[in-house]
């Protein structure tokens, strides 16, 4: 059925599963090295040592030290923890919520499908910082805020995702033949066109978790995400602006950091993508 | 518009009567302008007929001739919009959700299209499972058993069980969306083109396997098709439809040998026979069907029939039992008779 397309699929296939593995890998030593961050640095990422400010990196030092005398290497890697925690359930909350108002106003249309989807609308029309901040401003900085306000300003393309496939779907016979065994309208939906509709928003949320990621470092940035002195790469790179001339690893380092995170993400958002679809469409 | 009397003396375990199904554009912009800008499709108009328990009624109508309209309708999975269909002598329009479900254990429905008909990401072990599960058909320990039954009933290997779909072929997919029905154990099955969309060596496995199980559980079936040559060996008696009303009905010899209405004539000398000698002088039947949004007045089928006269197009032939068991609805079905029939 498929020997045409099996060379090229071959070859695609391997060129894949390098940035999948090289994406996993990347994440899985930040993670990692995140999750040991107390026993592999002696320092601590909060406590100050005044005595011993903006650092260059050093052998001592690897990122050097910031204007509180703190080493910079250690907040880096704790901050990972706190970023990819952030990134990951504000990816999560929004799917979920996505799902179910999507899933439910494309499978039973009518009214529910008009309220949910004029809601959608609403939402959509705004764009997603200043809904962001806006949600933010009205429930106070912090990390509830921004878990809030990510899931807000991001489920409304979920949504959408999911109610178009949802229409499509529910027409299939399948469903008709469930219908017809007499399940109730729970079960088919939860069972039968849901399972069906997922992996779209999978892809979709693979390549959403890097812009979560950068917003919530850009919040934090602006100060309304994450406070210092927890550690965050957007709060590090905050603090490091005023030395840009003189300290220029305070906020290169944090930076870099972001970077790396986004591209193996990235890397591994596609291969992830890449296997659903294939599966998806034989 | 009552059956008068089938010549069986089995009990029907289907009835139909004056069943109407109209879709019209409702809610929406539609209903802001006011009802003048609705435009109502009868799909199926007042249609009256029984099945009797054991039978196979072959269903036969181009597209568009409102056959799996109807077929829905029997099973409620299209709610009619009047007439009544009784099953076993109890009415199946009236039915509570609840009583339905309880009812839709007697009744399923076989699919069209068997690379659409089941959910890709179901093993079909998953399948039969949540069907037997949900009736209560068996025990929780007597599942496996049951679907090994099942897979043999319908010819599958018993390894089919644990595959998805996509590894299927469209033949054996069909097979499972027969097991599925046959899960609920009923008593009738409608079975909406069941070979359509199968290749042509497939088709007669299939409707061999639906004689079989007629033959083996005792089924009642209604076979839809869009062509004679599929109902003609399996069905008992077969139906005409053409825009959504019932035109002929008879025992299946008979409407072969001696078609009354010249739709079904038509529709005969426009199968295929494989005789390369033959050549189709003219077009078995000129013109395409009339919009169903907008159907001619009197006879539907005035506007293609060579024997239309004023009458039928004013007025509307009522369904006439012309011998025992064989009702046509034409006013000219004694010059019918005498078209030469094309068989």
């Amino acid at each position: 059925m498929t020997s045409l397309a099996h060379k090229p699929a071959q070859q695609s296939r391997l060129a894949q599963m390098g940035g999948l593995v090289s994406g996993a890998a990347i994440l899985a030593i930040i993670l990692l090295a995140s999750l040991m961050a107390s026993h592999l640095i002696p320092y601590d990422p909060i406590e100050q040592n005044l005595r011993n400010t903006l650092q260059p990196p050093s052998l001592s030092h690897l990122f050097g030290t910031d204007n509180f005398g703190r080493d910079i290497f250690a907040r880096v890697l704790h901050a990972a923890k706190l970023d990819l925690m952030i990134g990951f359930l504000c990816v999560v909350f929004p799917w979920i919520l996505g799902l179910t108002l999507g899933g439910i106003a494309g499978y039973f249309g009518g009214l529910a499908d008009t309220l949910i989807m004029r809601t959608v609308d609403t939402f959509t029309a705004f764009p997603f910082l200043i809904m962001v901040i806006g949600v933010i401003a009205i429930l106070g900085p912090g990390l509830f805020g921004m878990y809030v306000a990510l899931t807000l300003a991001g489920w409304s393309i979920y949504a959408r995702i999911v109610r178009a496939e949802v229409l499509v779907i529910k027409k299939s016979e399948y469903i008709l033949a469930a219908r017809s065994l007499g399940y109730g309208h729970g079960r088919i939906l939860v069972r039968h066109v849901i399972p069906n509709v997922v992996t779209p928003t999978i892809i979709f949320a693979m390549t959403d978790m890097v812009l979560v990621i950068l917003s919530t470092t850009s919040l934090s940035f602006l100060g309304l995400g994450v406070q210092p002195p927890t550690p965050e790469w957007g709060v590090m790179i905050a603090e490091g602006r005023g030395f840009i001339l003189s300290a220029w690893w305070m906020v290169t380092l944090p930076g870099l950091a972001v970077v790396l995170v986004g591209v193996a993400l990235s890397l591994f958002g596609d291969g992830i993508a890449r296997i659903l679809r294939e599966g998806s469409q034989a | 518009m009552r059956d008068a009397g089938q010549p069986s003396a089995l009990r029907p375990l289907v009835e139909v009567d004056d069943l109407t199904k109209r879709f019209g554009a409702r809610g929406g912009l539609s209903q802001i302008l006011g009802a003048a800008s609705q435009r109502q499709l009868t799909a199926v108009d007042a249609v009256s007929f029984q099945i009797n328990a054991g039978e196979i009624l072959g269903l036969v109508g181009e597209s568009g001739s409102g056959k799996t309209t109807l077929g829905r309708c029997l099973l409620r999975l299209v709610e009619p919009s009047s007439g009544q269909v009784r099953f076993d002598g109890k009415d199946l329009i009236s039915l509570s959700k609840g009583d339905l479900r309880v009812a839709r254990r007697q009744m399923q429905m076989i699919f069209q299209d068997p690379y659409s008909a089941l959910n890709p990401r179901m093993t079909i072990r998953q399948m039969l499972s949540e069907v037997l599960r949900f009736h209560r058909i068996c025990t929780d320990a007597a599942i496996p058993a049951r679907i090994a039954e099942l897979l043999a009933l319908v010819g599958l290997d018993q390894s089919a069980a644990d595959r998805l779909p996509r590894h299927f072929s469209g033949g054996q997919r069909q097979r499972i969306g027969i097991a599925r029905a046959l899960a609920v154990e009923p008593r009738f099955i409608v079975a909406d083109e069941p070979v359509s969309a199968v290749d042509v060596s497939v088709q007669a496995q299939i409707m061999n396997l639906l004689l079989d199980l007629r033959d083996q559980l005792g089924l009642t079936i209604l076979l839809i098709a869009h062509d004679l040559s599929v109902v003609r060996y399996v069905s008992d008696r077969v139906g005409v439809l053409y825009l959504g009303r019932l035109v002929e009905i008879a025992p299946t010899a008979q409407i072969f040998a001696a078609p009354r209405h010249p739709y079904t004539q038509a529709l005969l000398r426009a199968a295929p026979r494989p005789d390369p000698d033959r050549h189709p002088a003219q077009p078995a039947i000129a013109g395409e069907p009339p919009s169903p949004l907008n159907p001619p007045p009197g006879c539907h089928f005035h506007t293609r029939c060579p024997l239309a006269t004023a009458r039928c197009k004013s007025e509307m032939p009522p369904l006439q039992t012309v011998s025992d068991g064989h009702q046509v609805r034409c006013h000219h079905h004694d010059l019918a008779l005498l078209n030469p029939s094309p068989r």
